[in-house]
């Protein structure tokens, strides 16, 4: 007994602590507010969920079983495995360092053929500085360009086609280390669209507002939270109808966390459910 | 230990220990969307020639976001009219029905029945499964259907090429079964899973497993097909199928029997099914009472001493066994009185005598007596007194 109530006492202390120790501060995917200059540098979450598995169900019934699985990168998975309802291997991504920064992630049938791949290249941060895309056949399919800034925020995108032609590129803009806009381009620099971020107080994104190049709202994406989590998305068109949204559940069982992912169509029929199984990642300890 | 639980520290701790699992834990997820990338995507996809627009769908597109669906659709219309190529209306579909966008479901419907090309035809039917299209069953088991034909022609032929597309329609087909859970399909899969497919397709292997899932309870249907199936593997085989389902023992044991009766009956040679059929019966749980069929097993000279000696155990986890042996025993008897009796039976019909004596049933007295008087020889007579002794000790 005395154990049960040590292993209690120990989990409120840790719970405590990731509380205190991250605030209201961690974001979804997001930069920490900063409102200081000096701290423009973004701050990565230090508790992320690391899906292991996805079970994808449509009308009830299973459609598809994803596994993921992680070796050097704690992030990122190293093989990610697609089963269809009767586990029968349906296609995988295997992601392989070729050199020194820079990997390939092939996306494959389940006979190991290679049905596209990228080319990554990452900095010396291991910010993603290109993505180039083939087909199987090995043919350019596109190229993707990142720049950063010195605090390594993304200030702007760059889509290439085969040709290396440019197709559109995207200019990221911050206030506060938080990116609050997102132009976009096209190829011959008019605008075509941009996208404003609405943040919390505590700096966690809550609005993402898609306008056309006129000014016309075209979408807007909200999301919710509840105890620091997402627990619903909304996605709204122009007209500001909800077109579809998602609940999220959160179930804990150990080290590990359930997420079910429920969503449905603005009208309320379900359009499909996803059980993630996540690992809970503390980059403070395991990073 | 409901003392200890409810005890002051232990209580704080424990509402401390759900306070953590409630409030803990701010997190991010690993893996995080970038609406303004895949919306530029879709803006460069919209405004791109066919062959770009299969390449950004079969890449950076080939998880399609829902804020896709209205570009899919327009283009999905937009080939239905005869534009694009079916390497992109194949992948429009795939899309459409991850992204499980039933409005659709009549035109897959349309498409699978009237496209052309393979690949089109697979996507549609799997579309249809993905959209809970209950509707079109019938559609997925007549082109299911016409592909177990064509295979046999393709196989028989030489057209490899043709036959592998055909394997990979048939496979598309069964998995839009399962999804839709077609019970009226299961003959048709049934005979996929006896068709001229390739091992390396897996799709006989596949339809086995469909017919696990379509029907829980197959009895009547594989009653119905075995009507129609005298070869004695697909009866071996539907066998199989009844006793890995969720059929009652009882259905099991009805099935076996109905199968046994008749390829008797039919007098289809002796073959494994038999054998299978008797195993099924003996070890059944539940006693059923059966027809004459088994006993007809242990009179026919022309079936094996193995399968006499099966058809003698499974009689005896019958319900009416002391009835079939009798009557049995009596025949028998008649045939050895009147000098017609096969010198071989006698090993039977020690064989049954010794069971009645086991089964202790009184109603087997009369003719264990009869058989002692019907001239058989010392160890059949010697047989039938234990087996009076053993049923009067009782």
């Amino acid at each position: 007994m005395n154990k049960v109530l040590a292993i209690m006492a120990l989990s409120f202390c840790i719970a405590l602590s990731s509380c205190l120790s991250t605030g209201q501060n961690t974001q979804t995917g997001t930069r920490q507010t900063e409102t200081s200059k000096s701290h423009e540098e973004p701050q990565i979450p230090e508790k992320i969920l690391i899906p292991l598995q996805e079970i994808k169900k449509q009308n009830n019934i299973l459609v598809s079983v994803t596994n993921h699985k992680y070796s050097k990168d704690p992030l990122n998975p190293s093989v990610t495995e697609v089963h269809d309802s009767q586990n029968v291997l349906m296609e995988k991504t295997v992601t392989e360092e070729i050199e020194y920064l820079t990997e390939k992630k092939s996306f494959m049938d389940a006979d190991n053929n290679i049905l596209r791949y990228y080319v990554i290249t990452k900095n010396e941060s291991g910010k993603i500085i290109e993505k180039v895309l083939y087909s199987a056949t090995s043919k350019l399919i596109a190229v993707e360009e990142f720049d950063y800034d010195k605090y390594g925020n993304n200030t702007q995108w760059r889509v290439y086609n085969s040709n290396e032609s440019l197709l559109a590129y995207n200019n990221y803009i911050y206030v506060n280390g938080l990116n609050t806009r997102v132009d976009s381009y096209h190829a011959n620099g008019t605008l075509a669209e941009y996208f404003i971020k609405e943040y919390s107080k505590s700096g966690t994104l809550q609005n993402i507002s898609r306008y056309n190049a006129d000014g016309k709202l075209t979408s807007i994406r909200k999301k919710s939270f509840k105890n620091g989590m997402i627990s619903k998305e909304e996605f709204y068109n122009g007209d500001r109808t909800l077109m579809w949204y998602t609940n999220y559940i959160y179930v804990y069982s150990g080290q590990y966390i359930k997420v079910t992912k429920t969503t449905s169509s603005g009208d309320g029929k379900e359009k499909e459910t996803v059980e993630q199984t996540c690992r809970l990642y503390n980059r403070k300890i395991e990073g | 230990m409901i003392k200890k639980i409810t005890s002051v520290p232990t209580l704080i701790s424990a509402v401390y220990f759900l306070l953590a699992a409630i409030v803990i834990f701010p997190f991010s997820y690993a893996f995080c969307d970038d609406l303004d990338q895949t919306a530029t995507w879709q803006r460069i996809y919209a405004h791109s020639d066919t062959d770009t627009k299969t390449d950004i769908l079969s890449t950076v597109l080939w998880n399609p976001d829902r804020t896709m669906e209205p570009l899919l659709l327009e283009d999905f219309h937009r080939t239905m009219t005869g534009a694009g190529t079916p390497e992109l209306q194949s992948m429009l579909i795939s899309h459409l029905a991850s992204l499980n966008v039933r409005s659709e479901a009549d035109n897959f419907r349309s498409v699978m029945n009237t496209a052309g090309s393979s690949m089109v035809k697979r996507s549609a039917a799997e579309a249809l499964g993905l959209t809970d299209s209950i509707n079109a069953v019938p559609d997925l088991t007549k082109i299911l259907s016409a592909a177990n034909t064509r295979q046999f022609y393709l196989i028989s032929n030489g057209y490899e090429k043709e036959a592998a597309a055909n394997e990979k329609l048939a496979y598309s087909i069964l998995r839009a079964l399962e999804n839709l859970h077609a019970e009226t399909a299961y003959e048709a899969v049934f005979r996929t899973s006896r068709s001229s497919y390739s091992d390396k397709s897996h799709v006989r292997d596949r339809a086995a497993r469909t017919l696990e899932i379509i029907s829980e309870n197959p009895t009547e249907i594989l009653k119905k097909i075995s009507d129609k199936e005298p070869g004695g593997d697909d009866r071996s085989y539907i066998l199989s199928l009844e006793t890995q389902s969720n059929a009652s023992d009882i259905s099991k044991v009805e099935l076996a029997y109905y199968i046994l009766e008749q390829s008797v009956e039919k007098e289809l040679p002796e073959h494994e099914h038999y054998f299978q059929a008797c195993s099924i019966i003996q070890n059944s749980p539940v006693k059923v009472s059966l027809g004459t069929g088994l006993e007809k097993i242990i009179s026919d000279p022309d079936y094996s001493r193995d399968l006499k000696t099966a058809a003698i155990h499974a009689i005896a986890n019958c319900d009416n066994s002391t009835q079939l042996f009798v009557s049995y025993l009596k025949r028998q008897n008649e045939l050895n009185r009147t000098g017609l009796g096969d010198f071989s039976s006698r090993i039977y019909v020690t064989e049954v005598i010794n069971t009645l004596g086991n089964q202790r049933d009184e109603n087997a007295i009369e003719e264990l007596i009869n058989t002692k008087n019907s001239g058989w020889p010392v160890s059949v007579t010697a047989a039938a007194d234990r087996a009076i002794n053993n049923i009067i000790k009782n």
